[in-house]
């Protein structure tokens, strides 16, 4: 019998195209496409099960049909977004699996294991776990960015639905959604609660049109209510590699520091040049984060 | 009337390495903030009469009895300590199931909890809360509305803001920033300095531990990342931003 493929569960393909990227190369690996996920060729998996009937952000209602998709899975992958932690929990308690976190790297051990690793300690140690073989587990990953090799897949189709959602879900402010530009921008100006207040993002913003740049935010800001969530970058949003990644008034709290430690670059503006973010700093501006940016937008707009 | 559970948890404030392993051990503990708002909407909704009563539980070593003791000054009426050797390292699965057989016990109506926790946690409780439970989950919320019948939040899971309501009983994870926390009074907290914790094992909340789970193998010091950074003041420092951002800019 073969050895039970390593599984990622996503609801869009480049999600999943990532998620493919934590796992070995080698290992049998099969894609679960949850609702109207995109074009499946090329995804570097062994197999693709497109589910389109599965979709939804409820784990009650999309549940149970993703966990009889995976069931037989040696390991399954989710993302560590809320929706992602979400179904990742529900399925630990339902489908009685562990659950580990955070992962950046998995493969199999010799003996049909598997073996986790990720960043703690605020990235300065790496912790491998291990489940022993036969054992299936829930894994939360944080892909890394890395090329990987298209595939080509098996395609296979799922008429599995989802079921009844006891929740009652309306949109606010439909403006407001729209996926965030930050996978794969080359460049993130990013705000932090140290650029005063939601009636100073304009000039960021403007900055970031300006520079062709995704407008980013620490949880703080977020949290704050001056930026949608789709915009953090964090353990908990979004995880960013660009060229240049520009952060105004951010200190770096280690759940920031999480998404935008494998930037090239980073140019932190801040008034305190022993806030934790010069720690992964190449350029550290000691001034007024507002200041900064209305002195670059000058000279960017001369300068066209 | 309504009686909702608030779990807390009690955590270091960073992690150590001692002998190859990660450890808490010797590490300074206190009430993570985080769930001080889950705390604190739950305070507010038992003032307005939206609950009749607020229970915070932790699930940790008998010294998290100071975490709760601190949640009775921020509010709550009861504090329960789940402590027993056998869930020394208890995984997810593990501490739902306990929340969720508290939940039982104390006939809660609403789990509200944070939707992660400081020390560098999963973030999955909440989810794993409301699949041993089997009721439905709130997420994320900013603000939440509770009345007899169902609990209606505002939230943001990436897509934009939205209002979500779920019919009860249910589970709500809450983030930061809409709710302020209070501070207690030095006279909250000194009356509950004695104050009596309700401690139960494995055998009273019916739960045992998982059998197979993860297992820590082994912690390594990351390949150095420090970046020894310039550091300029205003002038140079916009000099050197425009001239990388032309180039970041020319490179695109």
């Amino acid at each position: 019998m073969p050895e039970p493929e390593v599984t990622v569960v996503a609801s869009d393909v480049a999600t999943a195209r990532r998620l493919l990227g934590v796992v070995q190369p080698g290992t049998p690996t099969r894609a679960v496409l949850l609702g109207d996920a995109g074009d499946a060729a090329g995804l570097p998996a062994g197999r693709v099960v497109l589910a389109p009937g599965l979709a939804g952000q409820d784990p009650a209602a999309v549940g149970p049909g993703v966990a009889a998709l995976v069931a037989g899975a040696g390991a399954v992958l989710l993302d560590s977004t809320q929706p992602g932690r979400d179904l990742a929990g529900w399925l630990s308690a339902t489908a009685d699996l562990p659950l580990v976190w955070q992962v950046d790297a998995l493969r199999r051990t010799p003996d049909g294991g598997i073996e986790v690793e990720r960043a703690v300690m605020g990235g300065s140690h790496r912790l491998t776990q291990r489940v022993p073989p036969g054992q299936p587990v829930i894994v939360l990953a944080r892909p890394l960015p890395v090329e990987v090799e298209p595939g080509r897949p098996v395609v296979e189709r799922s008429a599995l639905s989802s079921g009844p959602s006891a929740l009652e879900i309306v949109p606010l402010d439909p403006a407001a959604g729209g996926a965030s530009r930050l996978a794969g921008a080359r460049v993130v100006v990013s705000v932090g609660r140290g650029i005063g207040g939601r009636d100073q993002l304009g000039r960021y913003q403007r900055l970031a049109d300006v520079t062709g740049a995704a407008l980013g935010a620490s949880r703080a800001a977020v949290d704050s209510g001056w930026l949608p969530f789709s915009h953090q970058v964090g353990q908990t949003g979004a995880t960013v590699a660009p060229d240049l990644y520009l952060a105004f008034g951010i200190s770096g709290a280690v759940q920031h520091l999480a998404g935008m430690r494998a930037s090239k670059r980073v140019v932190a503006v801040n008034t305190d040049p022993d806030a934790p973010i010069s720690r992964l700093a190449d350029l550290v501006i000691v001034a007024d984060a507002g200041a900064v940016a209305d002195e670059l937008l000058r000279r960017l707009e001369e300068g066209r | 009337m309504l009686t909702i559970l608030v779990p807390v948890k009690d955590v270091s404030i960073h992690l150590r390495v001692k002998e190859g392993r990660l450890t808490r051990q010797g590490v300074p503990r206190r009430l993570d903030s985080l769930h001080e708002t889950p705390l604190e909407w739950a305070r507010r909704a038992r003032e307005s009469g939206l609950a009749a009563r607020v229970v915070a539980m932790t699930l940790g070593p008998a010294g998290a009895a100071d975490a709760l003791r601190r949640t009775l000054a921020l509010g709550a009426d009861e504090a329960i300590l789940v402590s027993d050797h056998a869930f020394e390292g208890a995984d997810v699965r593990t501490t739902a199931r306990v929340i969720a057989a508290v939940a039982g016990r104390v006939g809660a109506g609403l789990v509200a909890c944070g939707y992660e926790s400081a020390d560098g946690s999963s973030g999955a409780v909440p989810g794993a809360v409301a699949g041993s439970l089997g009721w439905p989950l709130l997420s994320r919320a900013g603000l939440a509305t509770v009345d007899g019948t169902s609990l209606t939040v505002t939230r943001d899971l990436g897509s934009g803001p939205e209002r979500a309501a779920a019919p009860l009983p249910a589970v709500v994870s809450f983030v930061e920033g809409a709710i302020e926390p209070r501070v207690p009074t030095l006279r909250e907290i000194m009356a509950v300095r004695s104050a009596g914790i309700v401690t139960l094992s494995s055998a009273d909340v019916g739960v045992r531990p998982a059998a197979a789970n993860a297992v820590d193998t082994g912690v390594t010091a990351a390949p150095a990342s420090r970046r020894t950074p310039t550091v300029l003041g205003f002038d140079d420092g916009v000099d050197s931003l425009v001239a990388l951002l032309s180039g970041a800019g020319s490179d695109a």
